[in-house]
């Protein structure tokens, strides 16, 4: 043990026991983990809060043709509506903050004892402010996207570290989504498939026609905002509560622009875990 | 063998006898317990800070009257209903007691443990489990269990009371070297009614309509915001700069008091580890190394 670790306690010690006495400005809370908070602030940002919106939604009704592939198109709108509520709500937190981003945003949606047909949709990040004379920042570089909203991200503090590093700025979430009923198979049709290895043309055609919608839709979200590229994209297929064969395809992702035309980082050291 | 637990019932102050006589042991054999993993260990003594033992708080408490009944208060049958929480202290909070029970339930096990902790001449608690227990007829156990330490080197001082954090060994440690020491774990619990009027009844409705429910979402956003606002107090106490957050819970009921009166209950929590930066710098001093582990790649952990 070195000295200066040693130390560590002292000034630590010292500085709880300060810390004890009387109120104390400038308090603020951060849903990140350890590692993800002190990556932030190297990367030259400070929390500034947790930011959080909710909408509570009622999901309308609508009946699909039992053997039909075929977007629910209320459906669809319903969870982009609420989920962008959600968003602009937690949006306005930041903004209230003087935030430059938003950092590590969640979105979920829950199904509570409210009723069969609703469900919270709820987006939480944290608040960030950048620090202009960070050897990361650009010079003049304004870090709202270029609708000139504060930026958000659903990359992990570790993930928007890195991608700092490369010379990437973040500059919105975006999102796309399609719920979609996959026909049921007619039974003369099911019947000819008894015992035989062959693909149903009518389900896949079905679940690839969805997530080319719900791919398609986010990427015209990054072509809005003149982004370089989408990274960190997850493609979930969601069941919700709607039966088998009504799935909403959830394509979600941070969209990107290049901060300068050099993108390489430093080599990593490799190392070899001793823990599983 | 220790002695027999005597036969005069505990009073329900202090600690109980046999927490006495444990810490008592502890400090005669110098044997220190620790329910630290290994890796924890290790970057906890990198800090200078060694275990002396675990440290535990855990109270059962009864809960008599939740602060159901009139949940519409000022609003009833089809009026426009309001959201009232419990940190509203209205006259219609009925909930304040109910949350009241809670706060107590969790103060007096932190409070037991730090005083175990004390006793052990600790500096520090990490690594806190919260767990809670519903033991049937209204009775509910609150128990926080962790790992005491003491910071090793001779030089250091005594922290006049231990702080507390529901981290990791690794993170408290992590936190350490970057300049941040925690302070204590802070709790934001709070709980509303609302009364479903019309506008909501009109809003679930089956419908073919996609609508946002004004009604509850008006009532998550209150009593997040309430439990938001209690925590960021409970963290102020303790003196933090900073709050992690470890966890958000927020569960839903329906209560309905009477025929055709229906009446929708939230109760959030969050629970997180407040800071303080004892090095100051704008920015966290240490630089971070970029690796490559040699294992089976893995989505990144947040």
């Amino acid at each position: 043990m070195t000295i200066d670790d040693a130390a560590i306690p002292l000034d630590a010690i010292n500085r709880l026991n300060s810390m004890r006495e009387g109120e104390h400005r400038g308090l603020f809370t951060s849903d990140l983990s350890v590692n993800e908070f002190l990556l932030v602030r190297e990367a030259g940002f400070t929390p500034l809060g947790l930011v959080l919106g909710s909408s509570v939604y009622h999901v309308g009704v609508q009946m699909a043709r039992w053997s039909k592939n075929q977007e629910l198109t209320t459906l669809s709108e319903a969870m982009y509506h609420a989920r962008e509520l959600a968003m602009t709500r937690m949006e306005t937190e930041a903004r209230a903050l003087g935030a430059d981003g938003v950092v590590a945003v969640r979105l979920d949606i829950e199904f509570k004892e409210f009723g069969e047909s609703i469900a919270e949709f709820i987006a939480v990040g944290t608040a960030v402010k950048a620090d202009p004379e960070h050897p990361l920042a650009p010079p003049g570089y304004s870090w709202h996207n270029s609708l000139g909203q504060p930026f958000t991200s659903d990359l992990s503090g570790q993930d928007f570290w890195t991608l700092l590093q490369s010379g990437y700025a973040p500059l919105a979430l975006t999102m796309g989504t399609c719920v979609y009923h996959i026909g049921h198979q007619r039974f003369w049709q099911a019947l000819g498939n008894v015992g035989a290895n062959v693909e149903i043309p009518q389900f896949t055609e079905a679940l690839y026609d969805a997530r080319e919608l719900a791919m398609g839709r986010m990427q015209s979200e990054a072509e809005r905002l003149e982004a370089d590229g989408i990274v960190g994209v997850q493609l979930r297929s969601l069941p919700h509560r709607w039966g088998g064969h009504t799935t909403e395809f959830f394509a979600i992702g941070t969209a990107i622009r290049a901060l300068r035309d050099d993108h390489t980082i430093e080599k990593p050291t490799l190392v070899l875990p001793l823990t599983d | 063998m220790p002695a027999h637990p005597t036969s005069t019932p505990w009073s329900g102050r202090g600690l109980p006898p046999q927490a006495h006589e444990r810490v008592e042991r502890a400090r005669r054999t110098q044997v220190a317990g620790s329910l630290l993993s290994a890796p924890e260990a290790t970057a906890l003594a990198s800090v200078g800070f060694m275990p002396v033992g675990e440290a535990m708080g855990c109270t059962v408490q009864h809960l008599g009257w939740d602060g159901y009944g009139c949940g519409g208060g000022a609003s009833y049958g089809w009026n426009a209903a309001r959201t009232v929480t419990s940190g509203s202290g209205e006259r219609w909070s009925g909930l304040g007691p109910y949350v009241a029970a809670l706060y107590a339930g969790w103060h007096t096990a932190m409070r037991r443990l730090v005083e175990e902790a004390t006793l052990l001449g600790a500096d520090g608690v990490v690594d806190i489990s919260l767990t809670e227990t519903d033991l049937g007829s209204n009775n509910r156990e609150y128990v926080a269990l962790g790992t005491a330490v003491r910071a090793s080197s001779p030089a250091a001082g005594r922290a006049t009371r231990p702080f507390t954090t529901d981290l990791s060994g690794t993170d408290v440690s992590k936190l350490l070297h970057a300049g941040w020491v925690p302070t204590g774990i802070a709790f934001g619990i709070a709980a509303a009614v609302r009364h479903d009027d019309y506008t909501v009844r009109n809003q679930t409705a089956w419908s073919q309509r996609n609508v946002q429910v004004d009604g509850y979402t008006d009532l998550v956003n209150t009593v997040r915001h309430d439990a938001r606002d209690q925590f960021e107090r409970g963290a102020r106490q303790h003196g933090g700069e900073v709050v992690l957050v470890s966890s958000m819970d927020l569960r839903v009921w329906e209560n309905e008091p009477s025929d055709g009166h229906r009446d929708h209950y939230a109760e959030a929590r969050f629970v997180g580890t407040a800071a303080t930066a004892f090095r100051q710098s704008r920015t966290a001093p240490p630089r971070s190394l970029s690796i490559l582990p040699l294992d089976r790649t893995r989505k990144t952990t947040r």
